[in-house]
């Protein structure tokens, strides 16, 4: 579902707080924060999706990879999963037991451990998780603490949404998408470890809104400015080509509209690559928000270790909530 | 909807209006309309075509958008050869559907075969050349809208015919294809 239909449905509900509550939904966190006790909170979350790659074991793993992400989002440690299936079983059982290995093998990488899951009858597959996580909470990233000054470091490239349309569309091949199936299928943990190491207090990760609409839900909550720098944003090779081709999913539209007014364009940037700040990605990297002080070494580490493409992609500005981008990098 | 829409992608989502209207332009002929029923497929159509060397004109009709496309001089050639295209020709398979249920029994049980078996054709890469739905099969294709949209997705490469147009061809082939 679009951002926008989302929090439309969202805004209806009663929302109830308890006091171990700690985390806010309607502030757009990653996942939801339950205290335990003065330095233990469950940390849970849950995604799944229909087949975005065609090897069924490769689609297990990004499907696990892209759930635990939430939890790495956190600062947080993966314990359990639970397997969420829809399934046709016309499709033959040999192909689910793939993508489940492909989960189980991500899940055990992790440190987690399954539990269990459910399965359902559905003509069209769909696989992911239900992760629980433990944080200290004086240790939790959350994603409302960016601070004018701060450096955006993103740690995977983007494209994943667009190189999945143009796979489907048969414009490219699996070996085209070689590049972006792994980033998928890498875990966070590492990344997110080394923002721990570096002070960063501020982070989410990068999936269905896309690098422009989780930057909009950081920025606003909290009440900040952001400048995006286009150029800086790293793309898997063929992204801008393939949006150009007009391969861009509904859903990179959806996310351009829900940021709406809130996002304006300093002098002039292609097209293409403004659309792609919004494309949906799955199982995408990090975004930290970071103080300038520790933004260098943070990204030597990053480069020099998990993320060899990590980037600083923008500051926070002071001003009223909105992203300003610029082709760019400013100084 | 007006007469002079040469490709009617409503119901379609992305990439399958890019993917028509790509084939057309590759054809080689001259000017022609696209339908399209959502932004998306206006917006990628539009930026398709327009990046491939035609002209784009864009016009709002009721229920969606017209996209009228005037490939220039190299557009078919712009639109055939993408260096990362690979196009899966189809196969020499045949599928005959007779009923809207697939096996015998419960009525439930068979419909939802029935839907989940072209679903995955949909998803198959060895998809059949053509699609011959007879008797109660004629419904998948005419009044349920689920198993609709997957015969509409697998029309792309996949000529489906139903008695409802039983030509002389259709008849010729049937015995042919099928050892009638």
């Amino acid at each position: 579902m679009g951002p926008g239909d989302l929090e439309e449905v969202l805004s209806q509900l009663p929302w109830d707080t308890v006091p171990e509550l700690i985390s806010k939904v309607e502030s757009g966190e990653d996942a939801g924060v339950y205290l335990l006790d003065k330095d233990t909170a469950l940390v849970q979350t849950l995604d799944f999706f229909p087949p975005i790659v065609n090897d069924p074991y490769t689609f297990g793993q990004v499907a696990a990879a892209n759930a635990l992400s939430d939890i790495y989002a956190m600062g947080a440690r993966p314990i359990t999963a639970l397997n969420l299936v829809a399934f046709p079983c016309s499709l033959g059982l040999d192909v689910l037991a793939e993508i489940l290995s492909g989960g189980h093998d991500k899940v055990r990488e992790s440190g987690a451990v399954i539990v269990g899951g459910h399965t359902i009858d559905d003509e069209e597959p769909k696989y992911g998780l239900s992760v629980t996580g433990l944080v200290n909470p004086k240790e939790m990233t959350t994603i409302d603490g960016a601070r004018p000054g701060d450096v955006l470091v993103l740690t995977k490239p983007v494209g994943t949404g667009i190189l999945a349309t143009a796979l489907k569309a048969k414009f490219i091949g699996d070996g085209d998408m070689a590049a972006a199936i792994e980033s998928m299928r890498t875990l966070n943990r590492e990344a997110a470890l080394l923002f721990s190491s570096h002070g960063v207090t501020t982070c989410t990760d990068v999936t269905g809104f896309g690098l422009g609409g989780h930057l909009f839900e950081m920025v606003r909550a909290g009440g900040v400015a952001a400048e995006l720098w286009a150029v800086e944003v790293p793309l898997f090779d063929g992204t801008l080509e393939m949006g150009r081709m007009g391969m861009m999913p509904a859903g990179l539209y959806r996310n351009r509209e829900y940021v709406g007014d809130a996002v304006r364009v300093d002098g002039s940037c292609d097209p293409t690559l403004f659309d792609c700040l919004f494309d949906p990605q799955t199982s995408g990297g990090l975004l930290g928000s970071v103080g300038e002080k520790n933004a260098g070494a943070l990204l030597d580490a990053l480069r020099g270790g998990p993320c060899p493409e990590a980037s600083a992609v923008g500051r926070i500005v002071e001003g009223e909530v909105k992203i300003t981008i610029c082709e760019e990098k400013k100084t | 909807m007006s007469a002079d829409i040469d490709i009617d992608c409503s119901g379609l989502t992305c990439p399958i209006p890019v993917i028509k209207t790509r084939e057309r332009i590759a054809e080689g002929g001259g000017a022609f309309s696209v339908f399209v029923d959502n932004d998306a497929a206006c917006e990628n159509v539009s930026r398709f075509a327009g990046n491939s060397g035609c002209s784009v004109e864009v016009s709002s009709v009721e229920g969606g958008f017209i996209v009228r496309v005037t490939p220039g001089e190299k557009a078919a050639e712009a639109a055939e050869p993408l260096p990362v295209t690979r196009q899966v020709p189809a196969g020499d398979k045949v599928i005959f559907i007779g009923s809207d249920e697939l096996g015998r029994g419960e009525r439930e049980l068979g419909t939802a075969l029935a839907k989940a078996f072209l679903y995955a054709c949909t998803e198959n890469e060895d998809r059949p050349s053509k699609m011959v739905f007879m008797n109660s099969g004629v419904r998948l294709v005419t009044e349920n809208d689920e198993t609709v949209a997957h015969v509409k997705q697998l029309e792309d490469g996949v000529s489906c015919v139903t008695t409802a147009c039983l030509t002389e061809r259709v008849q010729v082939f049937l015995q042919s294809a099928l050892n009638l």
